[in-house]
């Protein structure tokens, strides 16, 4: 009976750890996306603040006349925002259910590198939360008013973590943007969104980062080639001319992967990219195939051809225009050549170098009935 | 001790009660801490640490196999002589519930990082005490159940780690051996303080069954500990890659912070509650170990078990509270990883060395 009960004892008194941390429901606000952004003169509470940070909370109360509230505060840094906010509400809010943050494009620009050291220190923001940049800024998306359910958040939420299967727009994470940022030879790549009256957002394509810092940004259809030369898991539609027609057009529903080898000759590198193309061919112009296998590998080989030209656009404006190796061929570089590539600026020789590229399609399956 | 106990535990036991010891709250930071002199190469330093408890096993069983019914109080008495032996008997003490209090204060700094936040560093630093205090008070046999048993508990986990393979990349590992010896060899004292534990054999040989059979099950509980931080090391690295990964405090968790499983949702909580286990049970196998240690040397008799445990527990709660903040906490687990290495090796040898010398051999 004494062992039950010091057994008893023992784990009431480890279960008791937690009441300093209890907390009642009703006092905490729950936040599910946050935005950053460079604040405007009037939102600023003291001079010298750079930073805005509002978080979005589902107002979860009955008889709620609003969806969502957003709850702003400014400060010279993240912290420094954050007891800002401390000191204007009467919730607590907890961070815990944080899945999407947002950044402005002109904090984007400056580099993310401040705000985002105390989102990499909390333990309690999640590492698999969805980034994006936005058009403009952050807090609009924020801030815009939804007729009915879902709230915006969770339009933003289910956009970034959908979109994956169905645009080519990769799935990038807070862990994602932590190693390209701090690893050798590699570069973010976020999706950019903007308001959009219809659904609240829109994917607008991708911002291409240097490090912590937005450099560019890149269409839809740009998105695409991007995301298919990084090798990222994405699927997608491309949509290309037919072989021996004028105006004729294929559409393939895909997934790539791609293989890449870097050869470096001093600093000179000479990369070669081998984008491969799994996917169906979900849409051809009435009669072109007739069942037949040679018309079917010309439409592989067009397909091929389209992507491999595009993707050499996206190549040549990573070079010329951005001068970033957003395809992180550095990391290849480094895996091949050891710890000599990092003395080396990797984005200089990566924008001097030759690379070749091209794209070979396989076409898995042509349709059910024609 | 000579005699006083009976023979209670069989190999199996002891492979048990060792990977207790030796896995405690700090493989959650195992790879971090190797890869800051070793970059991707981590896993190799990883692997290469085992040497040390392997060669840590073959010294103290070549030295208890002399003296099979002593366990390290009577030992060290008989070779250095009442004084010194005693003194080698208390340090061993004192390193051990250093060893034990800093398993419980990682833990601590865990929990108020992940868990916790607001309940003061002092309460959770009391609970595992008293938890801990509580299974070192009963006999060795019962502790071996309960770290079977905990064993056991802890290997779903593997499932949680093996998910984060989804976004492993072989290349990250790239080019292997490419830091080279020196940085490796370097690296190998990050993972000293998830090796240690070899020493208790110093006090448990004479409790173990078969004696044959010893060498054997410590191989096999070192072996699978090696195996398990090196697959570690390789995930974490090949995950994140060697640049990133020294930038983790708690590399393990920060892996799977990257993926979120259906129900459980935040894995990380999940399991870091269930690592609080390996605080728990490492701190009580070594303080075992201690008041065993410490009954032999000062020849208490078993009447005053509880003021034995009472005393081992407020210390080690004490230890416990001294380092003043983390970076503290990770400057006294080095030391207590190097004092491990030396209990594990530099004390056997210089008693194995002297008791051949002088010819002395137990009955």
């Amino acid at each position: 009976m004494r062992r039950a009960l010091t057994t008893l004892f023992l784990v009431l008194a480890l279960c008791s750890g937690g009441c300093w941390d209890a907390r009642d429901l009703a006092n905490v606000a729950i936040a599910t996306v946050a935005s950053f952004d460079l604040p405007r003169e009037e939102e600023k509470t003291k001079p010298g603040d750079r930073v805005l940070v509002a978080v979005l909370q589902p107002v979860l109360s009955e008889g709620r006349k609003e969806l969502v509230r957003v709850i702003k505060s400014s400060g010279r840094t993240v912290g420094d925002a954050r007891s800002d906010r401390a000191n204007r509400s009467f919730r607590m809010v907890e961070i815990n259910m944080v899945r999407t943050l947002l950044f402005g494009e002109a904090l984007s620009g400056k580099g993310l590198s401040d705000t985002l050291d105390i989102v990499y220190r909390n333990p309690l923001i999640s590492y698999h939360g969805e980034l994006a940049v936005v058009e403009g800024r952050a807090v609009d998306v924020l801030e815009l008013k939804t007729t009915g359910p879902p709230n915006i958040g969770e339009r933003v939420g289910s956009l970034l973590m959908e979109i994956p299967d169905s645009n080519f727009v990769p799935l990038a994470t807070l862990a994602d943007f932590h190693c390209d940022q701090f690893g050798f030879g590699r570069n973010p790549v976020v999706p950019l969104i903007s308001r959009s009256d219809v659904a609240g957002v829109q994917i607008r394509g991708l911002a291409i980062f240097k490090k912590d810092r937005m450099v560019g940004k890149v269409d839809k259809e740009a998105m695409k080639y991007l995301t298919l030369l990084r090798g990222e898991q994405a699927r997608g539609v491309i949509t290309f001319p037919l072989p021996d027609r004028e105006e004729g057009e294929g559409t393939l529903m895909c997934t790539g992967h791609r293989k890449v080898e870097v050869k470096m000759d001093g600093e000179k590198a000479e990369i070669s990219i081998e984008v491969k193309v799994t996917g169906d061919l979900v849409e051809v112009e009435e009669g072109f195939l007739n069942g037949s296998h040679e018309k079917i590998n010309q439409v592989a080989e067009a397909a091929g051809e389209y992507i491999a030209a595009n993707c050499r656009e996206m190549v040549s404006r990573l070079q010329e225009e951005f001068m970033v190796d957003a395809l992180n061929t550095g990391a290849i570089a480094r895996a091949g050549y050891g710890r000599k590539i990092e003395k080396l600026d990797w984005d200089r020789v990566f924008s001097q170098a030759g690379i070749k590229v091209s794209a070979r399609v396989k076409i898995r399956n042509y349709g059910a009935i024609r | 001790m000579r005699g006083s106990q009976s023979i209670v535990l069989t190999s199996k036991n002891f492979a048990f009660l060792l990977i207790a010891a030796m896995q405690e709250v700090g493989i959650l930071q195992i790879t971090c801490r190797t890869a800051r002199y070793a970059g991707h190469d981590a896993w190799i330093s990883v692997l290469l640490a085992a040497v040390f408890p392997l060669a840590g096993l073959f010294l103290i069983n070549g030295l208890c196999s002399r003296f099979p019914r002593d366990s390290l109080a009577r030992i060290s008495d008989r070779v250095l002589g009442p004084v010194p032996g005693k003194a080698v008997s208390f340090a061993y003490v004192a390193y051990t519930m250093f060893n034990a209090a800093m398993a419980i204060r990682l833990f601590t700094e865990l929990a108020n990082s992940f868990l916790l936040a607001k309940t003061p560093g002092w309460v959770l630093a009391l609970l595992l005490t008293l938890g801990a205090a509580y299974i070192f008070s009963r006999d060795i046999a019962s502790i071996a159940w309960m770290t079977e048993f905990t064993y056991y508990l802890i290997q779903p986990l593997w499932i949680v780690l093996l998910a984060a393979l989804s976004r492993a990349d072989y290349r990250n590992l790239l080019p292997v051996g490419d830091n080279g010896l020196s940085n490796i060899l370097l690296g190998m004292q990050g993972a000293f303080l998830s090796y240690i534990g070899a020493e208790i054999l110093l006090v448990l040989y004479p409790f173990i069954q078969n004696k044959r059979e010893v060498l054997r099950a410590g191989m096999l509980a070192v072996a699978w500990s090696a195996f398990f931080y090196t697959s570690l090391a390789l995930i974490v690295t090949m995950a994140f890659g060697g640049g990133v990964v020294k930038l983790f405090v708690w590399d393990n968790l920060a892996l799977i912070k990257t993926y979120h499983l259906p129900v459980i949702e935040r894995a990380e909580f999940f399991v870091a509650i269930i690592y609080s286990w390996l605080a728990l049970r490492a701190a009580a196998v070594l303080l075992y170990t201690a008041r065993q240690t410490i009954s032999g040397a000062a020849g208490v008799s078993e009447k005053y078990r509880r003021q034995v445990v009472a005393i081992l527990a407020a210390g080690v709660f004490a230890l416990a509270l001294l380092p003043g903040n983390f970076s503290e906490v990770v400057q006294y687990t080095k030391y207590v990883g190097l004092a491990g290495v030396s209990m594990m090796l530099g004390l056997p040898s210089l008693l194995w060395t002297l008791a051949v010398i002088r010819g002395l051999r137990g009955t």
